[in-house]
């Protein structure tokens, strides 16, 4: 089926495919497991031909970032913690990072995510990198 | 020669249709880079990667073109093809560490691969498992179990990719193994070349993209010395410091000592001796 080498990043259908959803009036949210998103582009690409891939210079530019070691260690022991640190109902911070709550807007089951909304800002304390915040 | 991007440890550079992965001395702990750098770290994992490309050649296709750089970069770049990358981090695990552990403590799975009852922190697995992860831009990688991988990229490929990520990080622990050293774990990158190849990318079997650890003082129910930035990471953890950057400066003591076990890990894996002019 995909024989033609064509190839578009599943993560940018996500994005373009909110924006359309919200120009007609719609709200979209990313489930905390958002596997179910990615999954879904990535099939939806390989019906129509297209092969799912990532520029290859964003892929070594985030390899270069986070050595694996450090963000698999990092990703454990946040992992650990947000399980016992999760804020109380009534606070506005998160009891990781300290930052407001929602402001990571659903994803990975973050602390912050308890309300949704959407970001630009990066999370240094769990290694979070926001996603372009839709419109 | 373009920069095209500067990461924590390392740079990457375009040459026409060529990159150039340039290592840094820079070392992160904790994800976050400290300002000290440990004077030839770049080189010694450049050439360590590369001593891997050939060592498991017979077994995948890589992206090396070659070494040739401009001088300033000799020893620690290497010429690349420019790929296309699959949206998957490609994860064998030998040993329970990390997320690994994690999921396993919270779950008895690891990427919906069952695993006995018992393990402890630093157990070897029954055999290596194949635990991939998504490889987002925005948010956390999460684990994925290989059901996913094929609806990602299809039944061929994911088969064909998980076979050759268990075969090389068996390969390299068999080889590690002889020499005294433990690979725990390790990630891997494949792409496609423009002809529609697989091709193995990136860095393979360095210490930022495996956990080596000293088999001689390998003892499940503990945290595992970390072979290399053990030293960093010891001196670090004495510190009133939050593990946010800015990162502290290194002593130089810890510098030298964990220069020179860099190079002993380099030389014991690869059975070579390192030259400073390398």
């Amino acid at each position: 089926m995909t024989t033609n080498r064509q190839y578009f990043d599943p993560e940018h259908l996500v994005r373009e495919v909110r924006e359309l959803l919200h120009a007609h009036g719609l709200d979209t949210e990313i489930p905390g497991d958002a596997q179910l998103t990615r999954t879904g582009a990535s099939m939806l690409l390989r019906g129509l031909g297209i092969m799912p891939g990532m520029d290859g210079v964003d892929a070594l530019a985030r390899a270069m970032d986070k050595p694996w070691v450090d963000t698999d260690d990092l990703l454990a022991e946040f992992r650990s913690a947000e399980t016992d640190r999760r804020p109380a109902e009534g606070e506005t911070r998160c009891g990781v990072c300290g930052h407001e709550a929602g402001l990571h807007a659903g994803r990975s089951g973050h602390p912050c995510d308890v309300v949704f909304g959407d970001s630009d800002i990066d999370c240094a304390c769990t290694g979070f990198v926001a996603a372009e915040p839709i419109r | 020669m373009e920069l095209i991007h500067s990461g924590k440890v390392r740079d990457v550079y375009a040459d026409g249709d060529d990159l150039i992965l340039v290592a840094s001395d820079r070392v992160s702990v904790y994800d976050v880079v400290l300002p000290t750098p440990i004077p030839g770290k770049g080189k010694i994992l450049t050439q360590l990667s590369l001593w891997w490309f050939d060592q498991l050649a017979d077994v995948f296709p890589n992206h090396v073109i070659g070494t040739d750089v401009p001088a300033e970069w000799a020893g620690r770049a290497v010429r690349c093809r420019r790929l296309e990358m699959l949206p998957v981090e490609w994860i064998a695990r030998g040993y329970l560490a990390g997320l690994g552990l994690q999921q396993y403590r919270a779950k008895g799975t690891v990427s919906g691969v069952p695993l006995p009852l018992g393990l402890l922190e630093g157990s070897k697995l029954p055999e290596p498992i194949f635990t991939p992860t998504t490889k987002a831009t925005a948010g956390h990688d999460e684990f994925i179990t290989f059901d996913d991988v094929v609806d990602q990229i299809g039944a061929d490929t994911a088969a064909r990719l998980r076979d050759v990520t268990l075969e090389i990080y068996r390969r390299g622990a068999e080889i590690a193994a002889e020499r005294g050293i433990i690979i725990a774990d390790t990630k891997l990158e494949f792409g496609r070349a423009p002809d529609g190849t697989l091709v193995l990318a990136d860095e393979v079997l360095t210490s930022d993209s495996s956990r080596f650890w000293p088999a001689d003082s390998w003892e499940p129910g503990r945290t595992q010395h970390a072979l290399d930035k053990q030293f960093v990471r010891d001196w670090s953890s004495t510190l009133d410091w939050d593990r946010t950057p800015p990162g502290p400066p290194i002593p130089e003591d810890i510098v030298q000592a964990t220069r020179t076990r860099y190079i002993e890990v380099y030389e014991r894996i690869t059975g070579l001796t390192w030259k400073e002019t390398q």
